[in-house]
């Protein structure tokens, strides 16, 4: 699986959200999208998975530019897993997950798509909830589940929309380990948008930190969690400790009181900040 | 295999046996309101006896020359069967294009009419009627009304198309909310036609926003069993799609769902379909919006059981409540209020009573 951007950009009419994006994912890892709300996170994952159109520049999979595929193509080799989900009439857990299998099969739902879909499940540790109706469930167990949906889409690479949001702390790390595990079990090339700098830095093999618009660094964790970046990037005042060979950031909250003003696309995206208010440290 | 895999692979297999046994119970339901509203009418005919006559027209047996027999005849062959197929058509068309649109606008208020086609079909009939204006030119009479009715109920879903088309990024509010628009100015029209009208045409016109089965006959109720086959072969075709659209239009179009085409592939066959029920039936309300919301307290939110399951329970409400209707009112004529009248309680104490949550 190989993803390559090249000079992507992307403006709604009245603003610009991203501009030069250049990036190359080429390996099963876990790649880590962070950077401030509203600089475009969730709208280049977007971009590459066809939600919206860039306005310039190219996505290509595989070589081949995600505009040519059929869309049913891109699905067999992106999947996707939002943000929210919608709760329109809620199906089952298993239906829910079964969902994901759309694009790999016809009208006929065959044997194999709810084998799939059950030892996914299954190995998950969703068989209990299985026949619950899935609006029923916690943040953690929907996010277990839109998770299942887009794994047993059997895709390449998967992007996630923020997974971690709305958990609590078990869940956020839980839910980012499997992504990892997943990248080394499934040989699946893994983004996640993701706001928590800690858990990004244990898990994520590579970290791209979007600022003001466009790529401000790629690299490892060591590469980019850096006092330097997060003081340029979010304009906040930190320590980095190591921590167990992990960069571990611990926030100053001098200076905090005079919030900079939201960036330019901040209205289309309804972030929440866990990670900075989580590690708020007096020192 | 694992224990718990095996519990859920149970789980689901036992679920989905329930729901077959659920959708069977009403096929046989619906079978025996047809066979019982055979014999309905508010003149004096007995069960058996509607059989007997039934039986006598198609082994050929002579009538005896009496008016009684006569009438009797007429009655079951020539007025209650072609209504009885009309009901059940009708109801499969109006419930299963509820359970699509509701799923497609994702509004679980949306219903066959939510694009405005009942006031387009309104404003067709009105102008038949008061002025005498028939879009095809040489029709008269009820298949006049009727080809207006057609006509007209499909201009507002072509004027959502079309905008659908011009403006690239329309979401299903915005689709309801121009139906609404056009619904609006349709009706203003409409009553501004029945206002200028006489008193006879005015009333002619409210009948028709009442709802009937009246118009039905052995001529014409092959074009509903017809549209009623094809909207429920629809509805099953794109039931697995519709799934998919559940989980939000960002997603489906990552599954590989094309969702502006396929959401208007939909709206117009929701909207041909409709249209040409309302033509013959005038506005039945109700059954579109509720028969797709038992269904889901009955099944679930699969569609795969919603579409076949509200089509029953279209067929079924509506052949019951237009039986009832013949036997209380003696002109047999507004089945759409009868429908509310006994639907409504029944609806509201199923919503009330169920404890899943499914809204």
């Amino acid at each position: 699986m190989n993803i390559e951007i090249d000079d992507l950009s992307f403006s709604y009419p009245e603003v610009n959200v991203f501009h030069d994006v250049t990036i190359e994912m080429n390996r099963p890892e876990l790649y880590g999208i962070l950077g401030p709300n509203g600089v475009g996170k969730s709208t280049l994952i977007h971009c590459m998975n066809r939600i919206l159109e860039p306005s310039g520049g190219t996505v290509l999979i595989d070589g081949e530019d995600v505009g040519g595929y059929r869309l049913k193509d891109l699905a067999k080799k992106l999947g996707y897993v939002p943000c929210v989900s919608s709760d329109a009439f809620p199906m089952t857990v298993v239906d829910t997950v079964l969902i994901g299998r759309h694009p790999h099969s016809d009208w006929r739902v065959t044997k194999q798509d709810y084998d799939i879909v059950y030892d996914t499940i299954h190995a998950m540790g969703l068989d209990d909830l299985a026949m619950r109706p899935f609006n029923e469930l916690s943040a953690g167990q929907k996010q277990k589940v839109m998770l299942a949906r887009g794994l047993v889409q059997q895709p390449s690479a998967i992007l996630l929309d923020e997974p971690t949001a709305n958990l609590d702390i078990r869940h956020q790390y839980g839910v980012t380990k499997m992504l990892k595990r997943i990248t080394r079990e499934r040989n699946m090339l893994v983004v996640m948008v993701c706001h928590d700098l800690n858990i990004a830095s244990r898990y994520c093999d590579r970290i791209i930190l979007m600022s003001e618009g466009t790529v401000y660094c790629v690299g490892t964790p060591q590469e980019v969690i850096t006092e330097s970046n997060i003081r340029h990037v979010y304009g906040v005042e930190c320590r980095v400790i190591d921590n167990g060979g992990c960069p571990h950031v611990i926030v100053c909250d001098d200076g905090l009181d005079d919030m900079p003003e939201a960036g330019p696309a901040a209205s289309y995206e309804a972030e929440t900040v866990p990670g900075i208010h989580k590690a708020v440290a007096r020192s | 295999m694992d224990r718990e895999r095996n519990g859920m692979v149970e789980g689901r297999r036992h679920q989905r046996g329930r729901f077959i046994l659920i959708i069977a119970a009403l096929a046989a339901l619906s079978a025996v309101v047809f066979v019982w509203g055979i014999s309905t009418s508010q003149y004096d005919i007995g069960f058996l006896e509607a059989y007997r006559v039934l039986m006598d027209r198609i082994t050929g047996v002579p009538l005896d020359g009496t008016y009684d027999s006569w009438m009797k005849d007429y009655v079951v062959v020539e007025l209650n069967i072609p209504r009885l197929v009309g009901g059940l058509a009708i109801g499969i068309v109006l419930a299963v294009s509820g359970a699509i649109m509701q799923s497609v606008i994702k509004n679980p208020l949306a219903d066959p009419y939510t694009t405005g086609i009942s006031s387009g079909a309104l404003l067709g009939v009105s102008i038949y009627i008061a002025m005498g204006i028939s879009l095809v030119p040489g029709l008269s009479g009820d298949s006049a009304q009727m080809m207006n009715a057609f006509l007209f109920s499909l201009i507002p879903t072509a004027a959502i198309v079309a905008i659908t088309v011009m403006k690239r990024n329309i979401t299903p509010t915005m689709m309801i909310l121009v139906g609404i628009g056009v619904m609006y100015l349709f009706s203003a029209v409409s009553s501004m036609v029945r206002y200028q009208a006489d008193p006879d045409a005015a009333h002619e016109i409210f009948t028709w926003t009442l709802g009937t089965l009246g118009r039905v006959s052995w001529d014409n109720m092959w074009i509903l069993v017809a549209v009623s086959a094809f909207i429920l072969a629809f509805g099953i075709a794109v039931s697995k799609t519709l799934n998919a659209l559940t989980a939000g239009d960002n997603l489906a179009r990552c599954l590989g769902v094309n969702v502006r085409v396929f959401r208007t592939a939909c709206l117009v066959a929701v909207a041909a379909a409709t249209g040409i029920v309302v033509s013959f039936s005038g506005t039945i309300g109700f059954v579109g919006l509720i028969c797709p919301h038992i269904a889901r307290i009955l099944v679930g939110s699969n569609n795969r059981y919603v579409i076949p399951c509200s089509a029953l329970m279209g067929a079924v409400m509506l052949m019951f409540t237009d039986s009832v209707a013949k036997i209380i009112v003696t002109s047999g004529l507004p089945v759409g209020a009868i429908t509310a009248l006994i639907g409504s309680p029944i609806f509201v104490y199923l919503l009330i009573r169920q404890k899943k949550n499914i809204w």
